[in-house]
């Protein structure tokens, strides 16, 4: 479904600035109706790698193969049945969406760039396809700016579920909320997925949360991929000095 | 009290821009009938604010002066705000070499004197209002463009942008929807502000005898007509100065209010 071939970027501040490898030769696969979990401390490049792969910011090298075929070498317009079949979802919700736009015209968005349903329809699409993502109606008629962050990330997934793609992008969709809706919303992650078989890449730095949603594992340290396996097999058996370490404080903060 | 001054500010543009529109209706007399039996007369019940040196209605001037006054600051500013945020926008979105190359040109104007610059603008075009609108328009843009240019800067890595493009959303829409939309307000504040400047800037041209021609009824070529005359009667510089001063004031106090009204929603109008 989605292969990652020793993709990297680097950041350059300046024309004297140090450069900085912030994702270094990472190399994954995202098999179908899969979830990908890729644990990593903050700026350690994850969400780089996140944006690599779906192409909002441009990799220096490697390959992002979807469907066998590689991205980075499709240009313009080329590319935009491709950005239909694969989406991201954001961390902060205060962002996610248009803050002068109301929800209802944000997600009218993805009918006005890809042609996926009759004028006519689109409002009627919407208001039946919000109700599986626990929107209330009331809801579409705010704007973006009124609506609490755990409504936002439902907003911001039901939109980008009406393009129906195959491969969604989850950088910490739960990181900036509330406990008790970080609950609801991976609920809902999971029921989505489901439903229609959609690929997660879930990024997080949450050592538990990915090891319950994720069937596969990455951990990420300084640009490189150090360690990927089966979610079980990875916390029985880490390979690694730092995911050992990883492992071990989590399980100590539990204790606490 | 900042309230009732801005209230105040609002009801002085207002009355000019009422004056500028329906200037055949409100004006008692024709701006330009000469009178050279009557001239600088007192105001009488026939001439309100009384004639000036050619006998013509002070009033009448007045009237017609904030049209071409008024209208020539806003249509001038609009220009700017247009020419300006395009090459902003552009120079934001773009980024790279050609954000270094128009930030360079930014810098070049910046640096130049606005008024000097307008006037060897005006010397090269020769006077009249369409050089006017260009050499306003050539001079403050930089301005416009850099804030223009530091907004988009500041909304370009907001998710929600980023969210567009993975949509799949062009540049030009995600222009237009989402960044314009969100760095109007405070742009529109600073054109405010800058609407006060222009009025003067052009007022000064006319003066100068490099904007509007005399017998064209303008506050700055009524300022300078009087410049022969106001020791013998002070109200032929008083009224057009007297205009000119309250309508620079007004537009300021709008501006402020507007800004301090932005900023309390945390906009960002700080920036300007």
């Amino acid at each position: 479904m989605l292969e990652v071939e020793n993709l990297s970027k680097t950041f350059r501040s300046g024309l004297a600035g140090r450069p900085c490898r912030a994702v270094d030769g990472v190399s994954l696969t995202v098999g179908p109706g899969q979830t990908y979990g890729l644990m990593g401390e903050s700026g350690c490049g994850k969400s780089t790698l996140g944006r690599l792969i779906t192409r909002l910011l441009p990799a220096d090298g490697g390959k992002v193969r979807f469907d066998g075929v590689d991205l980075l070498t499709i240009r313009g317009r080329a590319l935009k049945p491709y950005r239909r079949r694969m989406q991201i979802l954001f961390q902060h919700p205060d962002t996610a969406l248009n803050p002068r736009m109301t929800v209802l015209d944000s997600l009218r968005e993805p009918f006005l760039i890809h042609p996926l349903a009759e004028r006519g329809e689109r409002d009627d699409i919407i208001r039946e396809h919000i109700k599986h993502y626990g929107i209330q109606p009331e809801l579409l008629e705010r704007r973006a700016s009124q609506v609490s962050g755990g409504q936002i990330q439902r907003v911001a997934l039901a939109r980008i579920m009406l393009l129906r793609p195959e491969f969604i992008v989850l950088d910490e969709p739960t990181s900036m909320l509330d406990v008790s809706v970080q609950a609801q919303i991976m609920e809902l992650l999971g029921a989505v997925q489901a439903e229609t078989g959609v690929s997660y890449l879930l990024i997080s730095h949450d050592l538990d949360l990915l090891r319950r949603a994720s069937g596969y594992m990455g951990i990420m340290h300084r640009g490189k991929l150090i360690e990927q396996g089966a979610a079980e097999a990875l916390f029985e058996d880490p390979r690694q000095p730092y995911t050992q370490k990883l492992i071990r404080s989590f399980d100590r903060m539990k204790e606490l | 009290m900042k309230k009732a001054l801005f209230y105040a500010a609002l009801a002085v543009l207002a009355v000019f821009i009422t004056a500028g529109i329906f200037a055949e209706v409100l004006a008692p007399c024709d701006p330009n009938a000469v009178d050279l039996a009557n001239p600088l007369a007192a105001p009488s019940s026939a001439h309100w604010l009384g004639t000036d040196h050619l006998g013509r209605d002070l009033l009448s001037r007045l009237i017609y002066g904030s049209r071409s006054s008024v209208f020539l600051a806003f249509f001038a500013t609009g220009c700017t705000l247009m020419a300006g945020s395009l090459i902003g926008l552009v120079s934001g979105w773009a980024g790279g070499w050609l954000d270094q190359l128009l930030q360079g040109v930014v810098n070049l104007f910046q640096g130049i004197p606005s008024t000097a610059f307008v006037a060897a603008v005006l010397g090269l075009l020769g006077p009249g209002i369409r050089s006017l609108l260009i050499a306003v328009a050539a001079s403050s843009w930089a301005g416009f463009s850099r804030v223009v240019r530091n907004q988009v800067l500041a909304v370009r890595e907001l998710h929600y942008i980023e969210g567009a493009r993975a949509l799949g959303a062009g540049s030009f829409s995600i222009l237009c929807r989402h960044v314009l939309p969100n760095i109007m307000l405070p742009l529109l504040v600073l054109a405010a502000a800058r609407v006060g400047s222009t009025v003067l800037t052009v007022a000064a041209m006319s003066f100068l005898g490099l904007g509007l021609r005399a017998p064209a009824a303008d506050w700055g070529i009524m300022i300078s007509d009087a410049k022969l005359y106001y020791i013998k009667d002070l109200k032929v510089l008083l009224a057009p100065a007297a205009c000119l001063t309250l309508f620079c004031l007004s537009i300021h106090l709008i501006a402020d209010e507007l800004r301090d009204r932005l900023d309390g929603e945390g906009d960002g109008a700080h920036m300007l």
